[in-house]
C-alpha cells in the first residue's frame, strides 16, 4: 500500500470501519512511514478535540416555552401506510440500488429474451415457396455456370484441344522469331 | 434504549402527553447541541430546537417503527437547520452592509472580551482551542459540518447518517474524511503529529 492509498483510508481506519486485511496493511504502512504516522496522529487528535467539544446549555425555561407552543398544535392524523411505505422505498438514499437493480434486469432481459421466444408453427405453403425459390436459384446458377464455363460447351472444348495440340508442336519445333 | 424509545413512541401515538415530555427530556440537550453548532449558538438555536420537537409531535403518526427515534429527530433537525440557513443567507448579506456603515461612522462598538488574567494556563489553552474549534466548524461547508457533527460529536453510525442526509454510504465516508482533513488544517497549531494521540477531557 502506498501513501496516497493509506491517506484515503485514514478516516475509516480511525473509526475501525475497515476490513481486517486493510487494517493490517495500514498498520504495516504506518509502522514504516513516518509522514503517514504523523498524519494519523494529527487526524486522531482532531477527532478527539471535536469529540470533546463542550455542550451548549439550554435555558431553564426551555421546557415551559415548548409546552406552551405544543398546546397550540395537534398531531396530524396518521397517513396511509402504503403511501409512507412507497415514499420510503423511493427515498433518494435508495436510488443507486434502484438504478443497479433495473440495470441488472435490463441485461438479463436482453440475454434471455431470444432464448425464451416461442417457436412459431411452420406454414407448409411457406415451405413450398422456399423450396421453389431455392430451385430457381440452383437453376440460375447452372445456367450461369454453363455460360461462363467453356468446358461445359463442346465446341469450346474442341477449340481448346486444337490449341493445346498446336502449342505442343510449337514447343518441340521452335521457330526462330526473326 | 431503542426498546424504551419504541414504547415511548407507541404511547405518544396513543396521545399520551407525558410520553412526549419524556422524549423531550431525553433528547433536548443532544438536539440543541447539534442545532446550536449548525446555526450558531444564539437564541435562534433554542427556537429551532423547539421547532424540531413541535414538528416531531405533529408528525408523530408518520414515524416509521423501523427507524430509530434518535435518527428521526436528527433528520428533522437537519432539515430545519438547512431551511433556516437558506433563509438567513439573504438576511446576512443585508446585515453585512449595516455593519460596514457602523464601522465607517467611527462609532465605538462594545465587545464582550473575557478577562483571562488570573486563569490557569491549561484552562486558557483549552478555551482558546475551543474557540478555534468552533470557528473551524463554522467555516466548514454545511454538508461537511452536518456529517462531522453527527458522527464525531453526536456519535451516530455511518448508515444512520446516510439515512438522515439521504445519501449513499460512500458519500458519508468521503464527506467525513474531507471535514476532518479541513478541521486538521485549521487546528494544526494545536496538533502534534509526532506524539501519541491525546484524549481531551470534556
Amino acid at each position: 500500500m502506498n501513501c496516497k492509498q493509506a491517506n484515503g483510508l485514514i478516516s475509516e481506519y480511525i473509526d475501525n470501519q475497515l476490513s481486517a486485511r486493510d487494517t493490517w496493511e495500514l498498520d504495516r504502512h504506518f509502522g514504516e512511514c513516518n509522514p503517514c504516522q504523523n498524519l494519523l496522529n494529527e487526524m486522531r487528535q482532531t477527532v478527539n478535540i471535536v469529540a470533546a467539544a463542550p455542550e451548549f446549555k439550554l435555558s431553564d425555561d426551555f421546557a415551559s416555552k415548548l409546552s406552551a407552543r405544543l398546546a397550540l398544535v395537534q398531531p396530524a392524523p396518521p397517513r396511509n401506510a402504503w403511501l409512507s411505505n412507497l415514499r420510503e422505498a423511493f427515498r433518494p438514499g435508495l436510488r443507486p440500488a434502484w438504478v443497479a437493480g433495473l440495470g441488472t434486469c435490463a441485461i438479463v432481459a436482453i440475454m434471455l429474451v431470444p432464448t425464451l421466444m416461442p417457436n412459431r408453427p411452420v406454414d407448409p405453403r411457406q415451405v413450398t415457396q422456399t423450396k421453389k425459390a431455392i430451385e430457381r436459384v440452383v437453376q440460375f446458377e447452372n445456367v450461369s455456370n454453363a455460360v461462363s464455363d467453356p468446358f461445359g460447351d463442346t465446341a469450346a472444348a474442341s477449340m481448346v484441344t486444337t490449341n493445346s495440340a498446336e502449342s505442343a508442336a510449337n514447343a518441340t519445333n521452335p521457330e526462330p522469331i526473326w | 434504549m431503542a426498546n424504551a424509545d419504541t414504547i415511548l413512541i407507541e404511547r405518544c401515538q396513543a396521545n399520551d402527553a407525558a410520553a412526549f415530555n419524556e422524549i423531550v427530556a431525553r433528547y433536548k440537550s443532544r438536539v440543541h447541541n447539534y442545532v446550536a453548532r449548525m446555526v450558531g449558538p444564539n437564541s435562534d438555536a433554542e427556537d429551532l430546537t423547539q421547532e424540531v420537537f413541535i414538528r416531531a409531535y405533529v408528525n408523530m403518526h408518520s414515524f416509521q417503527s423501523r427507524a430509530s427515534l434518535n435518527t428521526w429527530l436528527y433528520r428533522i433537525a437537519t432539515n430545519i437547520c438547512i431551511d433556516f440557513a437558506r433563509k438567513t443567507k439573504r438576511v446576512k448579506a443585508n446585515t453585512t452592509t449595516l455593519m460596514r456603515e457602523d464601522e465607517e461612522s467611527g462609532e465605538e462598538i462594545e465587545r464582550d472580551i473575557p478577562d483571562s488574567k488570573f486563569e490557569p494556563q491549561s484552562v486558557l489553552m483549552n478555551r482558546e482551542l475551543g474557540d478555534k474549534l468552533e470557528q473551524a466548524l463554522e467555516l466548514l461547508p454545511e454538508k461537511l459540518r452536518t456529517v462531522v457533527l453527527l458522527h464525531d460529536i453526536e456519535g451516530l453510525a455511518y448508515d444512520e447518517i446516510a439515512h438522515i442526509i439521504e445519501c449513499p454510504l460512500g458519500t458519508v465516508k468521503s464527506r467525513l474524511f474531507n471535514a476532518r482533513a479541513a478541521l486538521r488544517e485549521r487546528l494544526i497549531p494545536y496538533l502534534d503529529g509526532s506524539s501519541a494521540p491525546v484524549r481531551l477531557s470534556r
